[in-house]
């Protein structure tokens, strides 16, 4: 019998000479970030903003919902679609919505997958979801997909809107990735790792905010 | 894609003389090298943070075996279908099956190397399958049929008027522009209809996590997440040696990558998929397909001296430091791959006797070494290939350098193998060398030093050495 593809290749590797291996060299230690609550926040900020995403800090849920009135009204958005996750749902977005004549979609509301590909992409201005964390080492929101944070809200609208609360922001990757990762039930079918809009430099090397994905990010960090 | 490495003096001389190529390349790869620059600096020891890079590179390669089984039982255990292919026919097969068992009729590419060394998009668009890039300058590049002329930005050279011009005779553009943000815009409608009705999409993979069985994609555009996020079913493909150990050596490497390929702390997407959607999630893939492909990587992993060119992460910073890369531009290394790593690359996987001038357009500065973030030593490697060609290694695809330029050297080991061959040699030559200089008959007779002399005016020498002169002097003082 012929050998399979995986047969043939492993037997080629297999005669690779036994890994001689040499130890690493040191890890380099990482740039030292401030670690109290205002120094992340201020990091984070600065960091986003300087990779074109718009960055606020909101005191309460009811300022995180003002400032949620204010971008809403700037930007002429009528629709907007909401993760069902942990945030948004403590804001009870439905409620501001109706308050402020905004028509929200919910992601967990629909059963047909064309449907809600249709809302996602034709019907919402803008996407609004929580985040499971955000690092300030590079201004970074971390998105694990799931049932109740589906992939599209934060990918499909033209704007997406991310609101959290301050705790949720650590310094660097590993603090959080790697817990998460380690035990095997607790890993997301997707993390996603947003920072900043869209964009692309592959016309003329011009860049260019806003490509496939979101042209404006605004994060709302509440606390 | 048609495989052009026999024509690099030929594209490169065409490119030298191309005042646009010129003009673009006396600029971009410096400003790429200035933003690497930045980005490292963000590092509290940039040459060590390359260095612990490349150790988690060297690793992974060595461990590669062990690490591949690792990664395909933590992948299945995911519920991913994985799938091994030889070469580029079986996994291009393997693709077309998924998508005609499916009934598919159209796919959304992510910008994939190891697909574009595979001719993956023509294959499928043979058999009736249509390929949308969906990456703007894969997009461009498929529309406009030429090969990536730099390994992060493949139309970063095209000119706004021909970007315009494709797109109005594609019907992405209805009113003509020169704008590049409307340009984008352009192609943004026209792929989001894509997007959104897309039932198959296919990606590369920067990297795998064998640890836990992750795949890794890092973008700007999200035009990846698109195509990971909105079809029932995804296709993600890799050659055998992006895999890394950890999660952590992961998120290491992806710093090190984004700093390296564009001087960002991070792409503004970086998606780490671990198995298909879960049932009760409404988006994402219902099938995960990770295709693994070898072709011609095994064979060369047993090779000590070529495992370094299994460490790159493809960021392209090689090529924004690289003398030859500034003067004839991506096109001329006729392949998937362009710049030193092309160069290192390129021979490897189509075989030395395809790619002579290859690994042999190199200066030897070093740069590229120098910016390397995974340890690839380019010049050591083109040396290697050179030396390999001339002994005739049938594994690298060498058939042995050319009759006379061998007659040659044997001339000149008989001539310095001794003081009096020597002697004897030089006396011979001075005055051939003098009338060849004068006429052209010492060009036909140096026939594989002519492009050497091509350039370069000898003066004459005269008839007598200085040894000879000295004792002539000796004889006459003696008198």
């Amino acid at each position: 019998m012929t050998m399979s593809a995986r047969e043939e290749i492993f037997k080629q590797l297999n005669q690779m000479d036994p890994p001689d291996l040499k130890p690493r060299p040191p890890e380099i230690p990482q740039i030292d970030l401030p670690d109290d609550i205002d120094g992340r926040i201020e990091t984070f900020i600065a960091e986003l903003t300087a990779k074109a995403g718009v960055a606020h800090r909101a005191e309460n849920e009811e300022a995180a919902r003002e400032l949620l009135t204010e971008i809403v009204a700037a930007e002429q958005i009528k629709t907007i679609m909401i993760a069902g996750d942990d945030t948004t749902s403590s804001l009870n977005l439905k409620g501001w919505g109706e308050k402020e004549g905004v028509s929200v979609l919910e992601a967990v509301g629909y059963d047909d997958k064309n449907d809600y590909r249709r809302a996602a992409f034709e019907e919402a201005d803008a996407g609004i979801t929580g985040v499971d964390f955000a690092f300030s080492e590079s201004g970074t929101l971390a998105i694990h997909h799931n049932s109740e944070n589906a992939r599209l809200v934060s990918l499909a609208p033209p704007i997406h809107i991310a609101i959290f609360p301050a705790e949720r922001l650590c310094r660097y990757y590993e603090e959080v990735v790697l817990p998460a990762y380690t035990e095997q039930e607790g890993i997301p079918s997707q993390m996603t790792f947003i920072t900043g809009p869209s964009m692309t430099a592959d016309i003329a090397a011009t860049p260019t905010i806003g490509m496939h994905g979101p042209k404006k990010l605004f994060a709302i960090i509440v606390g | 894609m048609e495989i052009k490495t026999e024509q690099f003096v030929e594209i490169g001389k065409r490119e030298m003389n191309d005042p646009q190529a010129q003009t673009f390349l006396k600029i971009l790869p410096e400003v790429l090298g200035v933003m690497r620059e930045v980005g490292m600096a963000s590092y509290t020891d940039p040459k060590g943070a390359s260095k612990y890079g490349a150790s988690i590179r060297r690793e992974a390669v060595a461990r590669l075996p062990e690490l591949l089984e690792q990664l395909e039982s933590n992948l299945v255990a995911n519920g991913t279908r994985v799938i091994w292919a030889r070469d580029a026919e079986e996994a291009n097969k393997a693709i077309l099956k998924i998508a005609h068992d499916n009934d598919i009729k159209y796919v959304t590419k992510g910008k994939s190397m190891v697909t574009e060394e595979m001719n993956t998009n023509d294959m499928l668009i043979k058999n009736g399958i249509e390929v949308f890039e969906s990456d703007l300058g894969e997009l461009i590049i498929q529309l406009l049929e030429r090969p990536p002329f730099h390994i992060v930005g493949p139309a970063i050279n095209v000119p706004v008027e021909e970007v315009r011009d494709i797109f109005l005779e594609k019907g992405i553009l209805t009113e003509p522009t020169l704008d590049p943000t409307e340009l984008g815009y352009a192609a943004r409608m026209f792929l989001r209809e894509k997007f959104q009705h897309l039932e198959m999409g296919i990606t590369g993979i920067n990297m795998a996590v064998a640890e836990t069985g992750t795949i890794i994609n890092v973008e700007n555009e999200g035009n990846i997440r698109f195509t990971k996020s909105s079809p029932r079913i995804q296709v993600s493909v890799m050659s055998l040696e992006k895999v890394v150990p950890t999660m952590k050596d992961a998120l290491y490497m992806l710093r090190l990558l984004c700093r390296n390929c564009t001087g960002q702390k991070l792409g503004s997407y970086i998606t780490f998929d671990t198995g298909p959607k879960k049932e009760d999630e409404i988006d994402g893939p219902e099938e995960l397909i990770v295709v693994i492909v070898d072709n011609g990587r095994s064979k060369q992993l047993l090779n000590p001296e070529l495992r370094e060119a299994f460490h790159c992460i493809r960021c392209g910073a090689c090529l924004n430091r690289c003398p030859v890369y500034a003067k004839v531009g991506g096109y001329a290394y006729g392949w998937a791959y362009s710049g030193p790593i092309g160069q290192v690359l390129n021979p490897m996987l189509l075989g030395l006797n395809r790619t002579q001038d290859l690994y042999r357009a190199s200066t030897d500065c070093g740069r590229c070494k120098e910016v390397c973030p995974s340890g690839v030593n380019h010049p050591r490697i083109f040396r290697y290939y050179r030396q390999q060609d001339v002994e005739g290694n049938k594994d690298l695809g060498s058939v042995k350098r050319p009759w006379s330029e061998r007659q040659s050297f044997k001339a000149w080991q008989w001539a310095v193998q001794s003081r009096k061959n020597w002697d004897r040699s030089i006396r011979m030559m001075r005055p051939l060398l003098n009338k060849g200089i004068s006429s052209p008959g010492l060009r036909r007779w140096v026939k594989p030093l002519n492009s050497w002399m091509k350039s370069r005016n000898l003066r004459s020498v005269p008839g007598k050495t200085f040894h000879e002169r000295w004792k002539d002097l000796e004889k006459e003082q003696s008198q």
